[in-house]
């Protein structure tokens, strides 16, 4: 056959004129025998099953597939070939694919002795025969190469989906840590400035009792024998600047050499009487009985005094009070707002911890941010606490606020140990690493909460450190104050 | 003179003042002193040493400005002196750590809670002066009608036995 003897001169020979080729050689060989027309979906052969046969598909369609974990993986489909199930029966192995037509499809059956048969009896046929095979093994082994290369690439992707979701997840615990310290903060502030509401009818109360306290002495007083002594102590201890105890102890020391007395001298500087003169004063206005005359001014001291004290005391109660109220406000509005009050009652209610810490306050800023008051009160007392975590509560605290271009510096300086540099880069991450239990400097919810809110008014929060200086350095926007009041700026939020 | 000295160690005036009005029923024997800080305390005790006299009890704030009050505590045990000196703790605001401190360094006798009780307060000065004058003292007799008569009535007629 002049094809066969041109097989590899001529490789301009189609696929399907070898292949018709070779089906009129096997039938020249053979005699035309009769072929099969199969349904669609018929299954010609099933993986790892011993095949006995070969199949010469002459028209239609097969799939070559595995069953891998219960579904169906099409191996080639445009690559199977003509010449079925010769891979498996010349390497004496069982099907390694299961094969299933997708069309209907028109099939010549051939036995192991009928092929021998053909390729002894034609000599054209084994050169054909073998061309047939070695494309269609080509071409299958195209495909093992593209799928190879698929499912490199697919890795690739799946690996990337991978880091996604790993990062997605990581992003959604992150949320989670913060809408759950925040439900806390939350339900804090609404405890507070709850008891701050409570707090403030008494303390209200209280206040006015010793206003009134004080003004019925007074009528009581002037009813008196000795009404104006009794009023003149009375005003003594409740205006007069209380003493230190130095300055106590030397008023007496001078009235212990006056009077040579030193009882006398401790009782009546103890009443914030300065002089002998003085002490004779008071006492010679006293109707008293000679004997008791300082038991009796002891006694309108001390009224005095108490009322005083108990006004004062009042006083830091509404102060802090106060403090509380304006510190847990839960507006969840953007205001123009001067930022500086609430820095102040964050400071009033840490004083507990400021004991040993000298706070200096530059406030130059006169820009007011479009701000939620309440969120950068978190702010301030995140970054607070953690500069006094890192001093020990003792050291020194810069408050510095001013202008810039488009906006305010709010910056807070410590003078504490400082923060590592490789820790630098991370302090604005949540990090849950605790050191014997505690949260690791710096490194807590805190400064994430202040990244997150600051980024919310659409400003920045940096830090730099060095031992004995660590500033936090926050821009808030601001617009330029408006040169005539009929001016409006456009905010968004 | 030879007075048993009260040391009230108290930065807050106010607080101060009402500790003192509750320590009046000692008075009459007793010499009572404030400081509002720690070097302010090391100067009264420096004075009543002048005067020749004695400190028996101090009860002392935690958080005072400077040097804190377990600290104040912690010295003067430390220093033969005031060693026999009773000493409590009247704060609101030592943690735990400054506690057991008090306790193991300075043999805190007592701790006073804030806000404190006049008459627990009247009745821890009484017990800690009690037990201070029958390990320093020898004529008990004048203490008799401040402190706690029948422990020192106890004490006075075993003297005699």
């Amino acid at each position: 056959m002049n094809a066969s003897a041109k097989l590899f001169s001529a490789p301009n020979l189609s696929d399907h004129q070898l292949e018709t080729e070779m089906i009129r050689e096997i039938d020249a060989a053979l005699g035309t025998r009769p072929r099969q027309d199969l349904p669609v979906d018929t299954v010609l052969f099933t993986q790892d099953q011993p095949l006995e046969k070969i199949w010469i598909l002459e028209q239609g369609k097969v799939i070559l597939y595995q069953i891998i974990d219960g579904e169906e993986v099409i191996f080639h489909s445009q690559t199977v070939g003509r010449i079925l199930g010769l891979l498996a029966f010349a390497s004496q192995h069982n099907a390694f694919f299961s094969c299933r037509a997708v069309t209907p499809i028109r099939i010549l059956e051939l036995s192991l002795s009928d092929l021998e048969n053909a390729l002894s009896r034609s000599p054209g046929l084994p050169g054909i025969f073998m061309m047939v095979l070695l494309r269609s093994m080509a071409r299958r082994n195209r495909r093992a190469v593209e799928l190879q290369t698929e499912v490199l690439s697919l890795n690739a992707d799946l690996a990337a989906e991978r880091d996604q979701l790993q990062r997605t997840l990581e992003e959604l615990r992150q949320t989670q840590s913060l809408l759950v310290e925040s439900g806390k903060m939350a339900t804090l502030g609404q405890m507070a400035a709850g008891i701050a509401h409570e707090l403030n009818n008494p303390v209200g109360a209280i206040s006015r009792a010793t206003d009134f306290i004080q003004s019925d002495l007074h009528a009581l007083g002037a009813s008196l024998p000795d009404g104006p002594v009794f009023q003149e102590m009375l005003d003594r201890a409740l205006t007069l600047p209380p003493l230190s105890t130095r300055e106590q102890r030397a008023i007496r020391a001078q009235l212990e050499t006056e009077t040579a007395d030193p009882e006398t001298a401790r009782r009546a500087a103890d009443l914030g009487i300065r002089t002998a003169s003085e002490l004779r004063d008071l006492t010679s206005r006293l109707h008293a009985q000679p004997d008791t005359p300082l038991d009796r001014l002891e006694l309108f001291h001390q009224i005095g005094s108490s009322l005083r004290n108990i006004n004062r005391c009042s006083g830091r109660i509404t102060d802090l009070v106060t403090s509380l109220r304006n510190y847990t406000r839960v507006d969840e509005r953007f205001d123009r707002i001067d930022i500086h009050p609430g820095i102040d009652d964050t400071l009033h209610l840490m004083a507990n911890r400021l004991f040993d810490v000298t706070v200096e306050k530059r406030y130059e800023a006169t820009r007011t941010p479009e701000a939620i008051g309440g969120q950068l009160n978190q702010v301030w007392t995140n970054i607070i606490a953690n500069a006094l975590d890192a001093m020990g509560n003792k050291g020194s605290l810069l408050i510095a606020t001013r202008d810039v271009p488009e906006g305010i510096h709010v910056i807070i300086e410590d003078s504490g140990p400082g923060i590592p540099p490789e820790h630098l880069q991370k302090i604005f991450e949540l990090q849950f690493t605790t050191r014997k239990g505690r949260v690791d400097f710096g490194l807590g919810l805190g400064l994430s909460i202040c990244r997150n809110i600051i980024a919310r008014h659409h400003g920045r929060i940096e830090v730099a450190s060095r031992p004995g200086q660590t500033t936090f350095t926050i821009f808030l926007p601001a617009p330029a104050p408006a040169p005539s009041t009929s001016s409006k700026e456009n905010h968004h939020e | 003179m030879n007075k048993i000295v009260i040391l009230c160690v108290e930065d807050e005036s106010e607080v101060r003042t009402a500790i003192l009005r509750d320590l009046k029923p000692f008075a009459a024997l007793m010499r009572i002193e404030a400081a509002e800080d720690v070097e302010d305390a090391k100067s009264v005790i420096r004075q009543c040493e002048i005067d020749e006299d004695e400190l028996g009890l101090i009860l002392c704030d935690h958080l005072l400005p400077g040097t804190r009050g377990v600290d104040l505590l912690i010295e003067l045990q430390n220093d033969p002196r005031y060693r026999p000196a009773r000493k409590v703790l009247i704060t609101g605001q030592a943690g735990l750590e400054d506690t057991v401190r008090a306790v193991n360094e300075a043999q805190l006798q007592h701790y006073i809670a804030k806000p404190w009780n006049p008459e627990e307060l009247q009745e821890v000065v009484r017990k800690q002066l009690t037990d201070y004058v029958l390990a320093n003292r020898d004529d008990l007799l004048p203490f008799v009608s401040v402190l706690d008569s029948q422990r020192l009535l106890e004490a006075i007629a075993n003297q005699r036995l």
